[in-house]
């Protein structure tokens, strides 16, 4: 294991040293290519995504590189592409061809129409996906309380054999009530500020919130089926590159004005996220004011109402990362 | 090089007088104990000790200093129990835990080496038993690592928990029926949790564990373990979690030898390692021994099958070969080979040799240096690396 994380570095090093050959702005040249929202993985070519020479061993790496692709050529990756799109390649035999699945947000190597974009892996109780907060003061308390009852019994008892059970008694006891207080799962996590720069990380999934999922698309997602409409959403930050679901700010309002002049306020709540289900006259333009009159505006009125859809970590369509406190 | 290192380092380890633990020691074979089940409330191996593990490990693990008094022989020290006999658990519950911290200098070729502390371990462990039912769980705490097992969702100090079930035991536990997160049931349960054998099969008892139920099986002469595998709950989202089997059979020939067979299977929908929808297998043959009482050999043999969505199915093998020599009581040299031919297209073999020195040389506590070289073939080059670990270890 040390040895991976060895490797790990020792392939970084080689990444960011980026040579002759190398295809590290091959994700971003895809999704322009294709017009996607989303820049791919390096796994869809690269099998174990960290890229490097010999590695690129996935079904549609090798479809590609059939097609003349070169490590490090731009004008052979939008060769390939096009004629993936001739050929209608479907690696993995799904019924889809390759540039649809990458068209649809799927990965054209995985089975069963895997999503793109591998969500990171996440660590703790419940994988953090399965969340519902229910206090988890309340599982210290018990634990608390329950430590208490069993000395006050040792106490009394005094020595002899009856204390040493309950004091067995109090260590599983307290134990036990650790592991559920501690397995209760968050919704709101605290982090490390190298992986939220805010400090706190949504774990709660999909659970039903007006906190949930800050920074990511909520349009988009709930346009699926599930959650509210709304005509405009999106969530303020503090720090322009936050990571998806890292908490945003409240310490500023947004302003959104339709193409009839109307205009809209809408207030973060304590995740940063803001959301409006009244009607809005495309293109709008867009403000955020904090309470001393500062005031950051979007100079470009656009027509899509997911704040989040473009102001993501690194910023898609143009958009420079985040929606930011002025 | 390694060697020379490996000498020194023991030399000063020696001088400087340190320690040894009890987990699920499979070289306990030179003893005439096959199985585990006589010493850990895990049937399996690893984890909480029974009364007589626990009388086992003060009469056959540590160093004796003094001759023992005749008619004494087979009578454990007072410091024996739990919390070296501070604490008098009732029958029905037995306590145990496992502070262990190294430190480790990682030298690998185009990498500057560095030099780390590890807490690797302050784990807290408890079984119990009522009639017919049985309940074991460990809960710790962790500043780095460990990350499959955490309990907590923070990026460092953790709590982890790494094995909690609760099962049925039938016919004097000659079967136990369990459910709950568990060591994977395969291969020689080795301490040395980053032995490519382990982590190449993802079955180390360190963070590998998973949830599932299983039905095992401690007879005398054969024993084995088969569980259903349905992810490891404390890793999120769902799409990272492998569901399959795992198993294992072990037969013992003779008092002293044994040998067993493992199997496993898992699909998830996204590998942690590939990235995309991964079916993975591993089928291997395992060995232990002991040819005389002073030496024991350990082995296993691994083929490694994977197969991601969007590649062709690709064929791995791994294997290790331990030779445990110990000449005074408690006072360990070990020898390990081992190779790993990842389940990767054009992947090539790495090699890895271990030179240890282990001392049990205090109740519950023991002390370990291991000098491991390995080299990585890759498609730029060999990786060459080069670890020295020194640790300290007390069971509790
Ligand atoms: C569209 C497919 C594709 C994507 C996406 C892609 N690569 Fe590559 N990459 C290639 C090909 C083809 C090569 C040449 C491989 C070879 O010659 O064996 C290559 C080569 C490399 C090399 C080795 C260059 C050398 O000369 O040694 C590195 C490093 C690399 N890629 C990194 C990356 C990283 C990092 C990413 C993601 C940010 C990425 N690639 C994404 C196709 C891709
Ligand atoms: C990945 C998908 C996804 C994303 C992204 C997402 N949501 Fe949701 N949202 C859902 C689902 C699913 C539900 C329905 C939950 C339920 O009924 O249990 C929901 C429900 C809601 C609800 C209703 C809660 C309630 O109490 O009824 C609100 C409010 C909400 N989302 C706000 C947002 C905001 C604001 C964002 C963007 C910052 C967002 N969501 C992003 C999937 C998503
Ligand atoms: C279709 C993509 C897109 C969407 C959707 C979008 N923006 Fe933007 N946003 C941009 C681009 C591109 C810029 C940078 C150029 C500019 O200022 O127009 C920008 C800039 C901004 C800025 C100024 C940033 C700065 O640092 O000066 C603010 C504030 C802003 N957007 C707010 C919003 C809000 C609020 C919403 C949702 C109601 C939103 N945006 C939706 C693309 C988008």
């Amino acid at each position: 294991m040390r040895v991976r994380v060895a490797m790990l570095m020792f392939f970084g090093v080689l990444a960011a040293a980026s040579p002759a050959g190398a295809s590290p702005a091959f994700p971003d040249a895809v999704r322009a290519r294709l017009g996607l929202s989303y820049a791919p993985p390096c796994a869809i070519c690269h099998e174990g995504g960290r890229g490097g020479a010999g590695t690129v061993t996935t079904r549609f790496g090798r479809a590609m590189m059939d097609r003349g692709l070169k490590g490090g050529d731009g004008a052979s990756l939008a060769a390939a592409l096009d004629a993936m799109a001739r050929d209608g390649v479907d690696s993995d035999h799904d019924g889809a061809s390759d540039v649809d699945e990458l068209r649809r947000g799927k990965d054209p190597n995985g089975a069963s129409g895997v999503a793109i974009g591998a969500p990171p892996i996440e660590y703790g109780c419940g994988g953090a996906t399965v969340a519902r907060a229910t206090g988890g003061g309340g599982g210290w308390l018990a634990a608390l309380l329950l430590a208490a009852h069993f000395t006050r019994r040792r106490r009394r008892s005094g020595t002899g054999r009856g204390s040493g059970r309950a004091r067995a008694a109090a260590i599983v006891a307290l134990g036990a009530a650790t592991l559920v207080a501690a397995c209760n799962p968050y919704e709101v996590s605290y982090v490390a500020p190298e992986v939220c720069q805010s400090g706190r990380l949504w774990t709660g999934g999909d659970s039903e919130s007006a906190d949930m999922n800050p920074g990511m698309a909520c349009i988009q997602c709930h346009s699926r089926g599930e959650g509210p409409t709304f005509t405009l959403a999106g969530t303020l930050y503090a720090a322009s590159d936050e990571k998806d679901r890292c908490a945003g700010s409240n310490a500023a309002v947004v302003y959104v004005q339709g193409a009839d002049g109307r205009t809209q306020k809408l207030v973060p709540n304590g995740m940063g996220n803001f959301s409006s289900k009244l009607s809005v006259a495309m293109p709008y333009t867009a403000w955020v004011q904090s309470a001393d009159g500062k005031v950051r505006r979007m100079a470009d009125p656009q027509s899509n109402g997911d704040c989040n859809a473009c102001h993501t970590q690194h910023g898609l369509n143009g958009a420079p990362g985040r929606v930011v406190l002025p | 090089m390694a060697a020379r290192l490996a000498v020194v380092a023991v030399f000063a380890l020696l001088v400087l007088a340190s320690a040894r633990e009890a987990r699920a020691y499979p070289w306990m074979v030179r003893h005439a104990y096959t199985g585990c089940a006589m010493c850990h409330a895990d049937p399996t191996g690893g984890g909480v000790l029974t009364e007589y593990g626990r009388a086992q490990g003060d009469l056959l693990l540590r160093t004796k200093y003094r001759k023992v008094p005749e008619g004494e022989e087979g009578e454990p020290s007072k410091t024996a129990g739990f919390l070296w006999g501070a604490l008098d658990t009732p029958e029905w519950l037995s306590l145990g835990g496992s502070v262990r911290s190294a430190l480790m200098r990682n030298a690998v070729t185009g990498v500057p080496a560095t030099n780390r502390w590890i807490h690797m371990e302050s784990d807290l462990r408890a079984f119990a038993k009522a009639s017919i039912f049985r309940a074991g769980a460990s809960l710790g705490y962790l500043h780095e690592g460990g990350r499959a097992a955490q309990v907590t969702t923070r990026a460092k100090d953790n709590l982890v928990g790494r094995h909690y079930w609760i099962g049925v035991a039938f016919k004097e536990d000659l079967w136990l029926v369990r459910a709950g997160r568990m060591n994977l049931p395969f291969g020689v349960r080795n301490v040395e949790h980053t032995l490519w054998v382990r982590s190449a099969t993802r079955t180390d008892i360190n963070d590998g564990q998973q949830h599932g139920a299983s039905v095992s099986y401690n007879g005398e002469k054969l024993r084995g373990e088969l569980m259903a595998v349905v992810g490891n709950y404390q890793i999120g989202p769902d799409d990272y979690r492998e569901r399959g089997w795992a198993g294992f059979t072990e037969y013992a020939l003779g008092d002293r030898w044994a040998i067993g067979a493992s199997t496993l299977g898992t699909w998830a929908l996204r590998d942690k390692a590939t990235g995309v929808t991964t079916h993975r297998e591993a089928h291997g043959l395992m060995l232990r021994g002991a040819p005389f009482e002073q030496l024991v050999l350990l082995g296993e043999a691994t083929v490694l099958v994977r197969a991601p969505a969007g590649t062709d199915t690709s064929y791995g093998f791994t294997s290790m070969l331990q030779a445990d020599w110990e000449p005074i009581q408690g006072v360990h040299f070990l020898i390990t080979g081992e190779t790993l031919k990842d389940a990767r297209e054009r992947s090539k073999t790495s090699l890895g040799g271990w030179l240890s020195a282990w001392w049990f040389f205090l109740p519950h506590v023991d002390a370990r240096i291991d000098a491991i070289v390995r080299n990585v073939p890759t498609p730029v080059g060999d990786i060459r690396a080069t670890t020295l670990l020194a640790q300290l270890h007390a069971y509790l």
